[in-house]
This record gives structure tokens, C-alpha cells and sequence, in this order.
């Protein structure tokens, strides 16, 4: 009997990544393999339309038929993913912001993680001020004229518009504004008008928010520049005028006289004769409109759009989830920061109970178990976790809640902003009560979440007792039952051990460990 | 009879099946080529007037009146048709008898008339028909009344008139050949005994009808053959089974509308009106033919064997140069770019490429378009057996592919059985499109490679079609393959391509953005320059499009096999602007188009014509050739192709084509050029340069 010839052994699989992603039109997927230098390179792009945006601005819920048409999507995509065998776990799925403002958006959430046998995560505002944010560094890193320059970064997104200020290259203001293409294109839907008198309407719609926004940067009077940012606008900008060095620099009278022409088309037309794509077709006249509209407030003569599908970028981002860079959560932190001096709070203590949470939350990582981007939630709690006392000494946590409850941060999304605000609430010694408003609302995951950082944010805050910075460092190490905390330097921390006394028992709940400070 | 600024589409289709019946009447050419010619000329003309008139006809019973570009109504290109059609069949008629019968005869291949038949042929064909024809043949009374009937299309049907000795009058009865019996059959040759005599079926049956009738005399008989519409709009919208809707479609095509009646010339005026009443064939539509009916007829004699001195000499089909046979086809793209001109060059690498595939461990996936295929295609075989392995295998399937919607059922249903998945063609459009593309797992990396074709999947007709293929790793073109191959199995809405373009997204555009681009460097005092190689053009946007890049000075230079609208030569209209077309030995099929584009010649290899159809209602392709040498070489076929002054005629402006004359010594026929390069190429693969082959002596057993 003679052997069998061995086999070609099999070729090594691909390392495969993919992300979809639930637009405000359509819903994308994008498969990619892995690169040597670790990066991520584009094997396949889909796109099917898919009008939740429509839904949820003209009725504030998504259909019946549009949550079916979702999950066919999300089976037909599957497909795909079956072809390239990307295994489930690389697989990420997320949907845009905008879902949040549809009454049954849990329930369509339901339906997709049910369909598609994965998590369906809703990308919260934070992460798509971090996606802009990623954007606007990536046009500054290829211009370093503008880079260097004052320069108001816009995006018009479905349902929101965000302005970034950026002096040198660093972030002077931050806001968003509901005002967004759909939002805009379904409260004028229902005239049927074309041409100059829909861009009309569309004006008349957007003309407070616009004009809210630039009362807002109205004392920005240095602006050189002005970035518009968006799936609509970049995916126009390039046909309006050539890109160079990674930027369409368009003169105002062009784009208009390319606005006018667009009003009076279809989205047929807008692809056969100006060779659009039906990417963003659908709300392109509004969003046009409003960069427009906006450039016009701030008497821009120019407006740079980077190069680049703003879509597919941001599925690009998703999928490669960036961490969040030490330059962005030095941004965040300098928007806190911002906060916390308009609420004059005391910056020293601020800042030295920041640095220790810091500390205690590296260092206990293995306690807490949390993610690291919680770290930043916890230093930004620290930076304004006594805002409150702007209103009034008297139950000052209070107030902090509900001034971080009712303030725009940079880089964090409203849930984050729920769990800073509480942890402001709870950084003194009254104890959450699932009966107290906001805290009632988390999810048990987040509540615990709050228990863990409220607690290391009370030591913190207790180390500062004194608010006079007089414990420089210190020093952690786990006991068997006790957390020592060293503070070389300082012989008498009886002051702060009465602190942590009174209010850290909830470490002790919650870790077990009692807190012994030793000089 | 044709508008200052376009040729009729329908009057230059005939010119083109003219063109075809000059090869046959091409007396250099070897006889049995000529016969080829004649079934080819007449075999077209059926399908002309199945879809083109049928349409016609259809848009003139509507009451339609708009004119084409040409500006003709449906009524007046129907009589326009008419007239042009009459004079086409006296001259394949004349030709036939005049001269393609004597010559056949006086090469012992003789048809036999009932009257020249011996005793013992007579004998012989009686003891046939009781055998092999009398049982199949169904004898269908008609009654004087009856009213239209629905008579089977493109097939023989004899209606004879008897009369019992003492009825009072007579009755008819009509037969129908069945198509499955030979239409010759062959007799005993008395006169030479070696040669090829026969007599035709209709001819037989004729003889010995009086079997069916014992009691009653045979009066007259008539022979007659119908044809009918077959250009039926399929409405896509409202069908939720594409596939049974195209099983409806197929059956609804034996009940359509008459468009042709061809009677044999010599029947009675008394049975020509039974036939125009059972037929429901006005006298617009009737046909007299001078001769027997249904040439396609003429494709078997053609194909007799044992007539070699008969026949054209075969040209090699080889396998080019870079296709090594040891070596996998992967690793042969992945060295480069292949670019094969069929069928000059071998069809076989496609075919590796999909069987290859379907055989290797490390391809995941094959998506491949299949419009028209070949019996037992090898093609679908592969893909049913990669599909049974376990690879993801989607196939579309284009059920729209006239006249073959059966055969591509059938196999769409094997391939739905291995577990492939099936996408019946795209709604509303017909995808045209050739494109395979295969996933394959590489150390780590998923590569891509692809074919993209000018013509079909289909290794019969590769042989004897001229066409391109491009095969290539680039992974642009992989990316839009995919992307491709993602809009049309509706999983994704079409999102933009790198490199390739498609209709009815952008094909077009992309091709007017090239001829406006060449329009502006003449204007600008530079060369401009534009070939482009096709089957047909329409399409009146591209021909206004062409007349206005010869007005500004671009010289355009147009290879057209068929139909051409376009009216070269006209001083301040297309002055510039030459078009030739090659009718020879293969049907030219490829599209090849290139743009000079200052020196850095832009050239793109297409699956559409310039023909509305194409460029706004069918997927198609249109695929950038970038590699240096795939290039040069499509540069060289079209350089050929206009140099041709053997098969090639011009166009000139009263629409006429001219045959071209060749300077003596300087006559190039380009498909036989090719067929040698070819060869020379295999050749110099075969023999290795650092190897000597002495010449042997031959061993004598």
C-alpha cells in the first residue's frame, strides 16, 4: 500500500476585524484584515440604506418596518461575514447616536443584539465628539498651516452639530446644538418645494440654532479658519473643488452656486449628472445649507472640508478603537478644567484630589476590575467635583450634580456625564440611595460603578482634607484586610484619617479593605 | 433612406447580415465555409425578425407613432424592413441555387429532388418513412372555419388538400416536421456512390403523404414557416419568483404574435390564404420564398465530415506563453498580469481558474456572473463541485438571456443543490457584466484574484469568438470586485469603485469624461486620438458625443462588427471619424476601447457596446487595462484590426460598406495575424532558448 501523498498544509487564516454600523440612512459594514505594521487594512465595504433618521424625526420612533429592514440587513451582512470568516468575537456592531431620541430604541437595540447574536452598542455623544475630534487631528496633523492657526471645527451630523474651537492645535471651547441634517430635513419635509425656495426654508429653519451657535463663539473674533466636517459635505467637497494636500479649500460663492444647483435636482440626478455618490445623497441639500449658513454667520469667505469619506473613517475608528489618546484626555481634562474655573472652584485641591484618584485607581485596578477609560471619568469628577459650591456651601454636592448635569464636556457622552455628576454628588458621606434621582436610572453594572469610583474619589478627596496639598505622594499597599496608604513627608495625617473615618466606609463595603494612613 | 445624422439601427443590422452573406458569396473562401455563411446569414435573420420586428410590430399595433434617431416610425421601418428583407432572401436564394447547389453537387454532395430519385432510392426512402416518420408525424385536420391556431414557431408545417373520390369537396390537413428528425436525410448515392446524397424531410414527407390518406387523393400541398415575437418586455416589478415568471415568459413565447409567415414559393392561392388565416399572418407579413425553407438547415451540411479540402484550414488555438501547464494559476497571476486574446489564445487559464479553485483548500469563496453558458458547461460543473466542498460559491444567474432562458433554469437549479447561492439577475436590468472573482487565503492575507471578460462564460463560444480576458491580483481591482459583486447580489447599495467602472452607475459618464477629455487637448492644439473596437453602436448620446470630438479635430477610428448609427465622413459632422467592420472566420466580439490621452493611452476593455440597451439597462463593466504590457498588446489587436484590408469593409457616409482593397503584397487579414502570432508565441515557449532540438531520423518499425 502505498502512502498517500501528505497534504499541502492549509495557508495560515487572515486576522479579520469587522464593524457595523446602524447610520442615520444607512447601515455600513466594513470587514478588514489586520496589517504587519498592526494597522488595519479594507477588504470589504457594504452599505444599505436604511431611513432611521426619517423614523425618528418625524415620529420619534423607529417603525416596524424599518427595525424588519434592520435585522434582513443585518442577516444578508452576515453573510458576508460567513464568506470571509471573521470570527463573532471580532466582530463589533454599534448605531449612531441619533437612536437614543426614538422612544423605542431599547427595543430596535433588542432586536439587532437578538438577530445579529452580538452586542449592540449605541455610540454616546463622547465617543462621537472623540470620532470628530480624531477627524479634525487627522486634517491638522497633514496641514500644519492650519494646525497652528485659530480654527472652528463644525460637524453637522444627523441630529446634532458640534463646533470645536482649536487654538494652536489645542481645544479652546467645545458645544453641540440640535441642529442636524435630518432633523432639519424632516421639519421641512412636508413642503414640497425644490430649488432657491427649499434652501429658503431650510434657512429659515436652522436660523436660531445657527445664530445661538455663533453668539456662542461670537468672542472668538481670531478664527482663520473654518473646518466643516461631515459624511455629506466631504463626500460633495471634492466636486466642488479639487482636494490638495488632504483639503477641498472652497471659496463660499462656489459652494452656493453648487447648492442652488443641487436643490433643484434628485437624488437620481445629483448621481448620474454630478457623479455624486449615493452615500449622504439624502440629506446633502440641508447639510450643504447649513455649512453654509453657518459660514455665512461667521463671515467666512472660505471653508476647508478634509478629504476623505467621513463614513467609512468612522467605521475605520470604531473598528480600530482607539483608546483614548493621552492628547485627547488631556483635552477632556482641559475642558473640565474650563468648567471648573467658570464655577471658580479651588484648582490646587482639585487638581491634587485628581492626581491622587489617579493614583488609587491604577493601583487598584485589580480591585475594581474597571475599564481604563473610566479613569478619566474619575479625574474629571475630581476636577469638578465641588462646582456645586458656586451656588452655596450648603449641600454643595447637590449642586455640583445638577451643574455637571447641565454643562457640555468635551469628550464625554451623557451617560459619562451622568456618572461624573454623581460621583460629585456622592464624593461626600451621604451614600447613594437607589431611590435618588439619576442614580435610580443606572443599570446595576453602573451603579456599581459608581459605588467603586465614589469611594476612591472620597480617599482622594480625604487626602486633601486640608485643601493645602500637604500630602505630596503617597505611598498604597494591600494588607490582608487593609489598604495602607504611605504619606512620606507628612508626620500627622490625623486630620485626614478622621476624613477618610467619616466618609470611606463605603470602601470598606465595597472592598473590604480598611483604610490605614501611615505617616 | 436613412437621416442626415443617423444610420437606422434596424437598416444597418441588415447591412451587417449582408456583410455576412458576402463570405458566403466570397468565392475565395472554401465551400463548405460559403454554406457556413449562408445558415449563419439565415439563422440571424430569424432572430432579427423574432425580436427586432416583433417589437416593431408591437410598437405599431400600439398605435406608437415616435420616431427613432433616425427619424422613422415603427410602421415606416417596418416597410423599410420589408423591403430590404425581400431583396436579402432572392440574393441568398440566388446564391444558393446559382451557385452553392452546382457547386456542392459537382463536390458529390447533392440534394436530391423527388423526380431525380432511382427506383431503389425511391424504395429505400418509402421503407424510411413507414419506419422512422410515418409514427411521429400527427396529422391535425382543418376545419373552414377554424380560426387562428397556434402553430408551432421556426418549424416546417405542410398543409396538404385531399379529396375523398365521391365527397363533394375536399379538406385539409396540416402536418408539422418535428424538429428533433433530421431535416436531410441521407439516401443511397446512385450516381457516385461515394458522395453525399440526401433529400430534404419536407421533400420525403411531401412524397409519401398519400400513406396518411388510402382513401383520398392527395390535390396540393403547401409548405410554410412562422415565426413570432419573441421580444416580450418581462415586468420585473411585479415578480416575486423571478425564475417561474421566466418559465411564464418562455411558454408565453410559443403563444405570441406572428410576425413572419414564409411560404415555398408554388403554393396555391386557395391554401396561401388558409395559411395567412391560420396563421394570423397579414400580407405585410407573408413571405414568398423562392426556395426551400429555413436555411439554418444548411449548418449540417456545412458540418458533413469527411470533406476536409472543403473546409478552411483550422488555425491553432494555443496556450499562451506565460501559462505554464505545471503551474498553479495563481502563481502565474501573481507573477503578472495575463491579458488573453481569444480565441487566438486558449480559453483553458479561465477555466483553470475556476477549477482550480474549486479544488483548493485555501479559497474560501468564488463569485462568478453567468449570462450564456455552454452545454455541460465546465464552468458550472467547477462551481457545483467548490460549492459541495463547502466554499461559498454565489452565482447570478441572468434568467434575461434570450433564448437561453432554459438552460440556465436547469443549472441554476444544480447549483442551488450544492449549496451555492443563487441570485436570479438583477431586477429591471440584465446583468451583462463577465466577472469571476476568487477569495483565497494567502500566508495570512486574503488575496483576491479576478477575471473580467468581454464575453461570455462559455467555452464552446470562446473558440470561435474573438474576445479579451484580464486576469489580475491588483487589489484595487479586487476591492471592486467585491464591491461589484456586493451590489449586484443586493447586499450593499453601489458604492463607489476604484478602478472599474459600471453601468448603469457611471459606465457611460466615464466614457463621455474620455472622449470629452480627448476633445479638449485638440482644442488645445494637442493629438487626440480615439479607438474603440465594438459589436454595435447606438447609442445617440455616444454618437453625438464622437461627432463632436471629430468636429474639434480628434481622430476617431472605430472597429464595428454590427450595427453602426453612426454616419462617418460627413464634412462638419464626422469628417474624422473612420469605421470599419471585420466579418470573418470568427465573430468579433471584443470591446477594446482606448484614448490616446496625450501618449499616456488610457485603455479599457468593456462587456458593453455603445448601445442604450447597454450603457442604461444592463450591468456591465468597463475595466481599466494599467499593466504596460497588456496594454501595448491592446493597442497592437486594434492597430491590426484597422489595418485589416481583407475582411474589413468602410463605412462610408451614404451607409454603405465598402470592401477595402489591398496594395498587392501588402494584404493583412487580421484574424489570421493573430492566429499565427498566437502560434509563434506558443512556439517560443515551447522551445527554450538554452535548449537545442536536433532533427531525428524517424525509427522504422
Amino acid at each position: 500500500m502505498t502512502p498517500e501523498p501528505p497534504a499541502a498544509a492549509p495557508q495560515p487564516a487572515a486576522e479579520l476585524a469587522a464593524v457595523i454600523h446602524f447610520g442615520a440612512t444607512t447601515v455600513s459594514l466594513l470587514i478588514c484584515e489586520r496589517t504587519e505594521n498592526g494597522g488595519f487594512s479594507t477588504l470589504d465595504y457594504l452599505e444599505k440604506p436604511l431611513p432611521l433618521a426619517r423614523d425618528i424625526f418625524r415620529a420619534g420612533v423607529v417603525s416596524r418596518p424599518i427595525v424588519e429592514q434592520g435585522a434582513a440587513i443585518l442577516r444578508e451582512f452576515q453573510q458576508s461575514l460567513d464568506e470571509y470568516a471573521v470570527p463573532p468575537a471580532a466582530v463589533r456592531c454599534f448605531t449612531t447616536n441619533i437612536l437614543s431620541e426614538a422612544v423605542n430604541h431599547e427595543i430596535f437595540l433588542n432586536r439587532m443584539q437578538v438577530t445579529g447574536g452580538r452586542r449592540v452598542e449605541l455610540i454616546d455623544d463622547g465617543d462621537m465628539t472623540r470620532l470628530i475630534y480624531q477627524t479634525a487631528l487627522r486634517l491638522l496633523k497633514n496641514n500644519p498651516g492650519i494646525a497652528q492657526a485659530n480654527t472652528l471645527v463644525s460637524h453637522i451630523g444627523p441630529g446634532n452639530t458640534r463646533a470645536l474651537y482649536f487654538r494652536k492645535g489645542r481645544i479652546a471651547a467645545y458645544s453641540s446644538y440640535r441642529l442636524g441634517i435630518f432633523r432639519t430635513r424632516e421639519a421641512v419635509a412636508h413642503e414640497e418645494v425644490t430649488g432657491a425656495q427649499r434652501l429658503l426654508h431650510i434657512e429659515e429653519q436652522i436660523r436660531g440654532v445657527v445664530d445661538h451657535l455663533a453668539t456662542d463663539y461670537s468672542h472668538y473674533h481670531d478664527t482663520e479658519y473654518h473646518v466643516a466636517i461631515g459624511t455629506e459635505i466631504q463626500c460633495a467637497a471634492p466636486h466642488i473643488v479639487a482636494p490638495k494636500q488632504g483639503a477641498s479649500i472652497i471659496e463660499l460663492k462656489k459652494m452656493e452656486a453648487y447648492t442652488e444647483k443641487l436643490a433643484a435636482m434628485s437624488a437620481d440626478e445629483m448621481v448620474r449628472k454630478l457623479h455624486l455618490h449615493y452615500t449622504g445623497i439624502e440629506g446633502m441639500v440641508p447639510a450643504l445649507q447649513t455649512n453654509l449658513a453657518l459660514a455665512r454667520r461667521f463671515n467666512d469667505q472660505l471653508i476647508v472640508v478634509p478629504e476623505g469619506d467621513f463614513q467609512r473613517d468612522l467605521l475605520m475608528d470604531l473598528l480600530s478603537n482607539n483608546p483614548q489618546t493621552k492628547t485627547f484626555q488631556d483635552e477632556v481634562l482641559q475642558a473640565a478644567r474650563i468648567v471648573a474655573k467658570k464655577y471658580t472652584t479651588d484648582r490646587l485641591h482639585a487638581e491634587h484630589v485628581a492626581t491622587f484618584a489617579q493614583q488609587i485607581f491604577q493601583e487598584l485596578q485589580q480591585l475594581h476590575g474597571l475599564e481604563p477609560k473610566y479613569e478619566l471619568v474619575l479625574r474629571v469628577a475630581a476636577i469638578l467635583h465641588e462646582v456645586g459650591l458656586f451656588v452655596s456651601q450648603r449641600e454643595h454636592h447637590k449642586h455640583s450634580l445638577y451643574l455637571i448635569l447641565n454643562t457640555e464636556i468635551f469628550g464625554l457622552g451623557a451617560r459619562d456625564r451622568v456618572i461624573v455628576a454623581l460621583l460629585a454628588r456622592y464624593h461626600r458621606r451621604y451614600n447613594p440611595d437607589p431611590n435618588h434621582p439619576h442614580f435610580s436610572d443606572l443599570t446595576r453594572e453602573e451603579r456599581m460603578m459608581v459605588y467603586k469610583l465614589a469611594a476612591i474619589l472620597r480617599i482622594a478627596d480625604s487626602l486633601d482634607r486640608s485643601h493645602s496639598q500637604r500630602i505630596k505622594k503617597i505611598k498604597l499597599s494591600l494588607g490582608r484586610d487593609t489598604l495602607f496608604i504611605d504619606t512620606p513627608g507628612v508626620e500627622d495625617t490625623t486630620i485626614e484619617q478622621i476624613a477618610i473615618n467619616g466618609k470611606c466606609d463605603i470602601f470598606q463595603e465595597i472592598y473590604g479593605y480598611e483604610i490605614v494612613l501611615r505617616t | 433612406m436613412t437621416s442626415d445624422r443617423f444610420i437606422n439601427r434596424e437598416l444597418s443590422w441588415l447591412a451587417f447580415n449582408e456583410r455576412v452573406l458576402e463570405e458566403a458569396e466570397r468565392e475565395t473562401l472554401p465551400l463548405l465555409e460559403r454554406v457556413k455563411f449562408l445558415a449563419i446569414s439565415a439563422s440571424n435573420l430569424d432572430e432579427f425578425f423574432m425580436v427586432r420586428v416583433g417589437g416593431l410590430q408591437i410598437m405599431k399595433d400600439r398605435g406608437q407613432r415616435a420616431k427613432d434617431a433616425a427619424g422613422f416610425t415603427p410602421s415606416q421601418q417596418l416597410d423599410l424592413i420589408r423591403e430590404r428583407a425581400v431583396t436579402f432572401m432572392a440574393r441568398q436564394y440566388a446564391l444558393l441555387d446559382e451557385k452553392l447547389l452546382p457547386a456542392l453537387h459537382k463536390q458529390h454532395i447533392r440534394r436530391m429532388r423527388p423526380a431525380e430519385l432511382t427506383a431503389v432510392q425511391r424504395t429505400f426512402l418509402e421503407d424510411h418513412f413507414k419506419d422512422q416518420i410515418f409514427p411521429v408525424l400527427s396529422p391535425l385536420a382543418v376545419m373552414p372555419d377554424e380560426l387562428p391556431l397556434q402553430l408551432p414557431a421556426l418549424q416546417i408545417v405542410l398543409l396538404t388538400e385531399v379529396k375523398a373520390p365521391d365527397a363533394a369537396e375536399s379538406r385539409r390537413v396540416m402536418f408539422t416536421l418535428p424538429s428533433n428528425l433530421p431535416r436531410q436525410v441521407v439516401i443511397p448515392d446512385a450516381e457516385s456512390g461515394s458522395g453525399h446524397a440526401y433529400i430534404n424531410l419536407e421533400d420525403l414527407v411531401e412524397l409519401f403523404l398519400h400513406h396518411f390518406f388510402p382513401q383520398e387523393q392527395v390535390m396540393a400541398t403547401a409548405r410554410f414557416r412562422i415565426s413570432r415575437n419573441s421580444d416580450i418586455a418581462v415586468d420585473d416589478e411585479s415578480a416575486l419568483d423571478l425564475a417561474s415568471e421566466m418559465e411564464e415568459l418562455l411558454e408565453a413565447r410559443i403563444t405570441s404574435a406572428t410576425i413572419r409567415l414564409e411560404i415555398e414559393a408554388g403554393a396555391s392561392r386557395e391554401l396561401t390564404r388558409v395559411i395567412q388565416r391560420l396563421s394570423g399572418a397579414g400580407a405585410s407579413q407573408t413571405f414568398v420564398v423562392p426556395g426551400e425553407l429555413d436555411l439554418r438547415a444548411y449548418f449540417s451540411i456545412a458540418a458533413i465530415p469527411g470533406h476536409d479540402a472543403l473546409n478552411v484550414l483550422p488555425w491553432p488555438i494555443t496556450m499562451p506563453a506565460e501559462i505554464e501547464p505545471a503551474k498553479s494559476i495563481f502563481e502565474i497571476i501573481r507573477a503578472g498580469d495575463v491579458l488573453l486574446n481569444h480565441p487566438y489564445d486558449s480559453f483553458e487559464p479561465v477555466l483553470q481558474l475556476i477549477e482550480e479553485a474549486a479544488a483548493d483548500p485555501d479559497v474560501v469563496a468564488i463569485k462568478q456572473i453567468l449570462y450564456r453558458t455552454a452545454k455541460n458547461s465546465r464552468i458550472i460543473n467547477a462551481l457545483i463541485r467548490a460549492a459541495e466542498a463547502g466554499k461559498h460559491v454565489t452565482v447570478l444567474v441572468e434568467l434575461k438571456a434570450r433564448f437561453d432562458e432554459a438552460r440556465n433554469l436547469e443549472r441554476a437549479e444544480d447549483l442551488l443543490k450544492a449549496g451555492a447561492q443563487i441570485i436570479y439577475g438583477v431586477r429591471g436590468l440584465k446583468t451583462h457584466a463577465k466577472i469571476c472573482l476568487v477569495l483565497r487565503r494567502e500566508s495570512g492575507r486574503l488575496a483576491r484574484y479576478i477575471h473580467f471578460g468581454t464575453g461570455n462564460y462559455n467555452e464552446s463560444t470562446a473558440k470561435l469568438y474573438t474576445d479579451i480576458s484580464y486576469l489580475t491580483c491588483r487589489s484595487e481591482y479586487g476591492a471592486d470586485a467585491s464591491s461589484f459583486f456586493n451590489t449586484v447580489t443586493g447586499r450593499s447599495r453601489f458604492v463607489h469603485f476604484q478602478k472599474i467602472s459600471m453601468a448603469p452607475f457611471g459606465l457611460r459618464e466615464r466614457l463621455l469624461e474620455m472622449i470629452e477629455s480627448e476633445i479638449e487637448r485638440a482644442k488645445q492644439g494637442d493629438k487626440a486620438e480615439v479607438m474603440l473596437k465594438m459589436n454595435a453602436l447606438e447609442d445617440p448620446q455616444m454618437i453625438e458625443a464622437l461627432y463632436a470630438a471629430s468636429r474639434a479635430g480628434v481622430k476617431v477610428r472605430l472597429n464595428i462588427r454590427g450595427i453602426c448609427c453612426l454616419r462617418p465622413g460627413v464634412k462638419g459632422l464626422s469628417e474624422n471619424i473612420r469605421v470599419v467592420s471585420i466579418i470573418d472566420r470568427y465573430l468579433e466580439h471584443a470591446r477594446i476601447f482606448w484614448f490616446r490621452q496625450g501618449g499616456e493611452a488610457v485603455v479599457f476593455i468593456a462587456s458593453a457596446d455603445f448601445m442604450t440597451r447597454n450603457l442604461s439597462k444592463r450591468v456591465e463593466l468597463l475595466t481599466p487595462i494599467e499593466d504596460g504590457d497588456a496594454k501595448a498588446r491592446l493597442e497592437d489587436i486594434l492597430q491590426t484590426c484597422f489595418a485589416d484590408n481583407v475582411q474589413a469593409r468602410l463605412l462610408n457616409s451614404e451607409g454603405v460598406y465598402v470592401p477595402m482593397k489591398a496594395e498587392k503584397g501588402k494584404a493583412l487579414r487580421s484574424q489570421e495575424f493573430f492566429a499565427k502570432q498566437a502560434a509563434k508565441r506558443a512556439k517560443a515557449r515551447t522551445q527554450s532558448p538554452d535548449l537545442l532540438v536536433p532533427h531525428k531520423p524517424t525509427q522504422v518499425s
